[in-house]
Parts: C-alpha cells; structure tokens; sequence
C-alpha cells in the first residue's frame, strides 16, 4: 500500500555551499558534511552517524532524515542564513556560494527552517569580491552545468552580500511574475 | 546551522521535476556515495 505525499510543491529554502573542484570542474559541495552535490539528479540524504559511531550499539542504519538525529540535507530562511553568513564568509578561505534550494521527499519542518531527504538547487549566488576575475567567470560559468539561474555578486560586507542577493531574486520574481 | 525545534513532518512528491530538464539526468548519487569520491579540491578564495 503507498501513502499519499502531504504536499505537491517542494518546499524553497535558503542555505550556502562550498565551491570545490572536482574532475577540472567546479561543483557545489555541503559546507560540513562535504557531500557533492551532483548537477542534473538530486542529492538524496543517508545518515553518517552510524559510519562515524566507534560504539556498535549506536551503528543503527535509518533513512535520512530522522526524529532522533540530527541527518538530513538542510536548508532554512533568508533570516537564518542572513545571521549565518557573516561566520560562514570571514571564517573560511574557502569560496562560499548563497542561493535557493527545492527541498522534497520526507521533509522536517522545525523553528528555523527544514532537513529534508532529497534536494536540487535552484538558484546560486557567488560573491565575488574576494576573487580574481578569472577565478569569478569560471565558477560562474562551470556551475551554470547545474541548469540554474547563477549569478555572481559583487558585494564586499555579507550584509551587502545578502542585500544584492535579495535585490536579484526580487527583480526576478518580478520578471517572472510579468513573464 | 541550528533549526530548532521539529514543528512537523511531511511528504512533498512534487508534481514537476524540481530538477531542470535542459541537463542529461545522471544516476541519482547520495551524500554516502560521495564521500567515497576521492578526487575533489577546495577553491581558496585568493
């Protein structure tokens, strides 16, 4: 016997990514747990916990997300991750892409934002300003494999960042709105 | 990131591919499969 999905539509948050290279080319990777995220299928969640256990009583498998734990592919507000970022851009050397993510399949919804089982991006915002030129064209470029709107962004201070980021997507809801 | 509290839980099976179709679809990879890519390199922000 199947269940009915509650929803229809995939629940749209907001979360950051780490650029990396992989293959020559630049692809979007989970800032902590590291998962490559693949252009064209989603990324599905599976717990780690148990990998990462050395105690055998807590090596129980579960689908991701779960109740008890804290697994799963998140996402949240713009509030959210407008607090986050300023952490997220000053303590890393590494580059750091913003932008929107459709979150579907066993979805948990909590204060601040969800943890879901599968996810794509769909929208991407790379800031910029610490880049060289060359550096900025070709994560752009490379990450437009993933099929979605990406843009970069030219602001310094991540209150700036997040402002022109709203800016965009407000000029293109605009545009789609009217399209 | 801290979410806080578990409000609710629920299904979505979305009605359109939340996936853009203008790419090939590839095999679907999970974040465990991934973390046994050996091969990937962090971009500095220089």
């Amino acid at each position: 016997m199947t269940t009915a999905p509650d929803y229809v539509q995939p629940v749209i948050g907001w979360r950051t990514w780490s650029a990396v290279v992989r293959d020559n080319e630049t692809r979007l990777s989970s800032v902590i747990q590291r998962s490559l995220w693949p252009r064209g299928a989603p990324l599905f969640a599976s717990c780690r916990c148990a990998r990462w256990s050395i105690w055998p009583w807590s090596r129980n498998r579960h689908d991701a997300p779960a109740l008890d734990c804290g697994c799963g592919i998140y996402a949240a507000s713009l509030n959210v991750v407008r607090r986050y970022l300023p952490a997220v851009l000053a303590d890393s050397v590494l580059v750091r892409v913003i932008g929107r993510v459709a979150l579907w399949g066993v979805v948990y919804e909590h204060d601040q934002g969800w943890r879901a089982s599968a996810a794509y991006p769909k929208s991407l915002f790379v800031p910029v300003s610490d880049l060289r030129a060359v550096n900025a064209e070709r994560i752009v470029s490379d990450l437009a494999a993933y099929g979605v709107p990406v843009r970069a962004v030219h602001a310094s201070s991540p209150r700036a960042v997040i402002d022109e980021v709203v800016a965009i997507v407000a000029r293109q809801e605009v545009v789609e709105g009217y399209g | 990131m801290e979410l806080g509290s578990v409000k609710r839980v629920y299904t979505i099976e979305p009605l359109e591919d939340p996936v853009p179709t203008s790419e090939p679809r590839q095999q679907p990879e999970s974040s465990q499969e991934e973390s046994r890519a050996p091969v990937e390199q962090s971009i500095p922000r220089t």
